[in-house]
């Protein structure tokens, strides 16, 4: 028998597994990484007792599962198979609708039953919530117009909204549909006066007639395109809710292109070899107006993910003077002095502002300011005496925030009460005036 | 450490393998010793200690065994050796069932439970424990010469391969090929193949259908509808099969990587055509196992019939008190032990009457309810499903379908069956068993290869949900 084909590849096996090997430890071939984010698993720390007890066996297993050998090419080998044989994914973020139509599972919770049952499977309770979240909103639409700041809400449709009919069928939820939060706030910023801008209705009768997709098959947010017409719609509504002239963007024709960010963000989620969609993605560029008369406003964005499409649109630079985006009012971007909202110098960043917009797309808005409205209104607002915080209180409050020292130990402070930074600025703040009162 | 895991297949696998083939022939079962050390001290730590005593207990008690030219000193020995063994996988095993046996039965007149620290359980004690058996009686019974040097005698109890989940391999099959034994490139790869079949057929098929299992059993049972228990307990059925199987393949698979030949544990056990018949073909080991160490001792066939009956339910309640410390497995031996009685005593012949299909069709019906026993540890809840099995009731029933759950459920019990046809033992074989011309390896390597890269995949893809922001 002639061995040499078979020593030749028992030779390959072995020098496979020590590729194998070596790439497990070293990583020394760089692959495409797999899209999405995931909480990073830590390397455990190998001791006695969690060798002893298997914790560490396991945590390592699972360490091992985010980094091993080739791991990108496998799972996408894998991802592949299940979504070519089986339509199926392990990504339970997604839901697999109809045509292929795919979904953020929360866009198809909110259409089937309502995001209320998040927090509470009480409707009234979740009214009583909305209802004072608006509120407060007003009161602080009030207080900022007075510094001129202008506060408004924009509601963006989700993809449920605009594309229903090709979600999946429901088999996952049955609660009782609940209470909206996009109805909810809808009506009751009507009647307070609240400022908002609603692209629902504007989307709803564009779905038919716009000569690009609002939405994509693969993306959970509005496309690129959507997104440049919208914002452009948007510019125009804070002129008129400033009174004051910015910068004109020209947005030219449509044109077909490679896909972009986010307009595949789903599919991308997916992690497979060969694209879903086969169909066409279009673009549009924008270019700012020159324009010497123009004023070039601060923003402070408050919100979700979709204000991310409008980044990648827009040179908001040159539009705006500033425009920090509090994402989920939590991490902060495209500010070059703060990573957080909780080391923002609150008073001077709500004051020093033209405009602070909460946008939100309908399945989001349940959550509406994720904090920013009590936050804001802790500080502005004196509930006791059920009036704005004094001119007296306000400074002090600017003062705390002006000196690191003293912020440092509010916020030491507010950790240990376990409320929330602003509510112990304005706490102090009203302390020191008491007490220098007395 | 199992081999279905990241750390086995990319870690120490591939280590092993390098160290093993650079070794000089001399010295591999050094490298098997250390290996199997490793291996077992990374999945139970405290217990190595233990496994390395009790091993190196019994190899100077057979020496001494065979050394004295007394008898009774001789028994002696051997029953030392044997309580030894025995005694461990008693305690480790068995002392929580028994006590809450006792507490439960003292309970009843009112006495003070009997309080104890839990009892770890040392991974693999069931398998190393009747392989050390096996030396200990077949030295005993003159069948075979003990090992000179202890360090063989330890790769023999410990080689990783077998160590955690069989096949029980007895010493005199492989005692041989511990001293010396041939190394070629065909076997190299006929070994890497069938490691292969056997991560494919637990991770592709076992772990994806006892997901599913698993999601179905934790539903209220008493009201689960007919179609639905059977399609559950069919889906456990093959879970079963393809893991345990599939392990065994992989120990086969390593063993001849490494130049070993280890029984066969597995053929095609549900093509069988009586109880009698499955256990000759489902952990065949096992059942070599209890025949020649319980069952011929106990008077086998050669005796009364009545004492055969007595002597067939003994070795099967203790062959399911084997599997597992609780009473399902008791009842599952007992279970088991009464359709061989009743195969003994008549219904054997109504097999042979009814053909082969049908007799098929029965033992597999009579191993599936066999297996809901053994899966559901709760008596109760095991009865309740058993009783939804035969209630006959499909008017709730609905597929849910997971098309992955049910393809692979085909698959399982296609591939479960296809022995039944001469074609498909042909294809078995040939996949299993024959030497391949050059292209033939080459073609089998190749799948192999894409075989292990999308296990990797398997194993890793389930449960990871990246998601596209990070929300707060």
């Amino acid at each position: 028998m002639n061995n040499k084909p078979y020593n030749t590849l028992l030779i390959i096996t072995l020098v496979l597994f020590i590729i194998l090997f070596v790439q497990s430890v070293f990583h020394p071939i760089s692959l495409k990484s797999l899209k999405g984010f995931y909480n990073p698993v830590d390397k455990p720390d190998l001791t006695y007792k969690s060798l002893t007890d298997g914790s560490y066996q396991r945590d390592f297993e699972e360490y091992k599962r985010y980094s091993f050998a080739f791991r990108e090419w496998s799972i996408r080998l894998y991802n592949q198979y299940l979504w070519t044989c089986y339509h199926k994914t392990y990504n339970g973020w997604i839901d697999i609708g109809k045509n292929d139509w795919l979904y953020e599972s929360e866009f198809v919770r909110d259409h089937y039953e309502s995001m209320m049952y998040k927090y509470t499977s009480d409707a009234t309770e979740m009214a009583t919530i909305f209802n004072e979240n608006a509120q407060k909103l007003c009161k602080l639409q009030e207080i900022l117009a007075k510094h001129n700041t202008h506060i408004f809400v924009n509601m963006i449709p989700g993809k449920d909204v605009i594309c229903p009919e090709n979600l999946p069928d429901n088999t996952q939820y049955f609660h009782p549909e609940g209470i909206h939060a996009y109805d909810f706030y809808k009506q009751r910023f009507d009647e307070l006066g609240v400022n908002y801008i609603d692209f629902v209705p504007v989307f709803k009768s564009e779905k038919e007639t716009a000569d690009y997709p609002l939405f994509y098959q693969t993306g959970t947010h509005w496309s690129n395109i959507a997104a440049t017409h919208a914002f452009d719609s948007i510019m125009r509504y804070m002129e008129n809710l400033g009174g004051m002239n910015i910068k004109n963007v020209e947005v030219g024709e449509k044109h077909k292109g490679k896909v972009r960010e986010p307009d595949d963000d789903l599919e991308q989620l997916f992690n497979l070899m060969f694209p879903i969609n086969k169909g066409d993605y279009y673009y549009t560029d924008t270019r700012v107006i020159d324009d010497p008369t123009a004023v070039m406003p601060k923003l402070i964005t408050i919100g979700d993910s979709f204000f991310w499409t409008i980044s990648y649109n827009f040179n908001l630079g040159g539009i705006f003077r500033e425009y920090p985006y509090w994402y989920y009012n939590s991490t902060i971007y495209f500010d070059k002095r703060y990573n957080s909202t909780k080391d923002v110098n609150m008073i001077d960043e709500l004051f020093n502002a033209d405009f602070i917009m909460l946008n939100y797309c309908t399945v989001q808005l349940y959550k509406l300011g994720n904090g920013f409205i009590d936050n804001a209104f802790a500080l502005l607002y004196d509930d006791e005496i059920n009036a704005p915080m004094s001119d007296e209180i306000i400074d002090i409050e600017r003062r705390i925030y002006s000196d690191s020292e003293w912020f440092n130990s509010v916020k030491e402070k507010a950790a240990r009460n376990n409320i929330s930074i602003e509510k112990q600025v304005a706490l102090d703040a009203k302390y020191i005036i008491n007490q220098s009162e007395n | 450490m199992v081999f279905s895991s990241n750390v086995f297949l990319l870690y120490f696998l591939p280590l092993f393998l390098i160290c093993y083939f650079i070794c000089p022939k001399k010295f591999r079962n050094y490298v098997i010793l250390l290996f199997s050390i490793v291996f077992y001290a990374y999945g139970a730590p405290d217990f190595i200690l233990y496994l390395l005593g009790s091993t190196i207990a019994n190899f100077y008690l057979v020496k001494a065994m065979r050394k004295t030219e007394k008898s009774g000193l001789k028994k002696l020995y051997c029953a030392l050796a044997i309580i030894i063994s025995l005694g461990l996988l008693v305690y480790y095993k068995y002392a929580n069932f028994l006590l809450d046996n006792v507490n439960a039965l003292i309970g009843l007149f009112g006495a003070n439970a009997i309080r104890m620290a839990k009892v770890l359980l040392p991974i693999g004690i069931s398998f190393f424990t009747f392989q050390s058996i096996t030396y200990v009686i077949d030295t005993y019974r003159g069948n075979n010469e003990p090992m000179e040097k202890l360090t063989d005698y330890i790769v023999y109890i410990m080689m990783f391969p077998q160590l955690i989940a069989g096949p029980i391999v007895r010493y005199c099959d492989i005692e041989s090929e511990i001293r010396h034994r041939q190394y070629s490139t065909s076997e190299f790869l006929q070994g890497f193949n069938r490691f292969i079949i056997g991560l494919s057929k637990k991770i592709l098929i076992a772990d994806v259908i006892g997901f599913q299992v698993d999601k179905l059993l934790a539903g209220d049972l008493a009201i689960m509808d007919s179609g639905t228990a059977w399609i559950t307990i069919a889906a456990y059925t093959m879970q079963l099969y393809f893991d345990f199987a599939g392990y065994s393949d992989m120990a086969i698979g390593l063993g001849k990587i490494m130049g070993f030949h280890f029984p066969e544990n597995f053929d095609n056990p549900y093509n069988s055509q009586s109880i009698t018949e499955f256990w000759r073909r489902w952990h065949m080991t096992l059942g070599a196992f209890m025949r020649n160490y319980l069952y011929i001792p106990l008077g086998g066939n050669r005796c009364s019939k009545r004492r055969m009956y007595f002597n067939l339910w003994v070795v099967f309640l203790l062959s399911g008190l084997w599997h597992g410390a609780s009473w399902n497995f008791v009842i599952w031996g007992a279970y088991h032990g009464l359709w061989l009685v009743l195969e003994r005593m008549g219904l054997k012949k109504f097999y042979e009457k009814i053909g082969k299909v049908p007799s098929v069709i029965i033992t597999f019906i009579l191993a599936m309810v066999g297996w809901a026993i053994f899966r559901i540890e709760d008596l109760n809840q095991a009865f309740t499903f058993i009783g939804r099995l035969f209630a006959f009731d499909f008017s709730t029933f609905s597929i849910n379908a997971d098309a992955q759950f049910y393809t692979t459920l085909i698959v399982a019990l296609v591939f479960s069956f296809l022995a039944l046809f001469p074609f498909g033992k042909k294809l078995q074989d040939a996949v299993y068993y024959k030497e391949h011309n050059t292209t033939g390896t080459i073609v089998l390597w190749v799948i192999a290869i894409f075989m292990l890269v999308f296990c990797l995949g398997a194993l890793n893809a389930t449960g990871f949900s990246p998601f596209i922001y990070f929300r707060f």
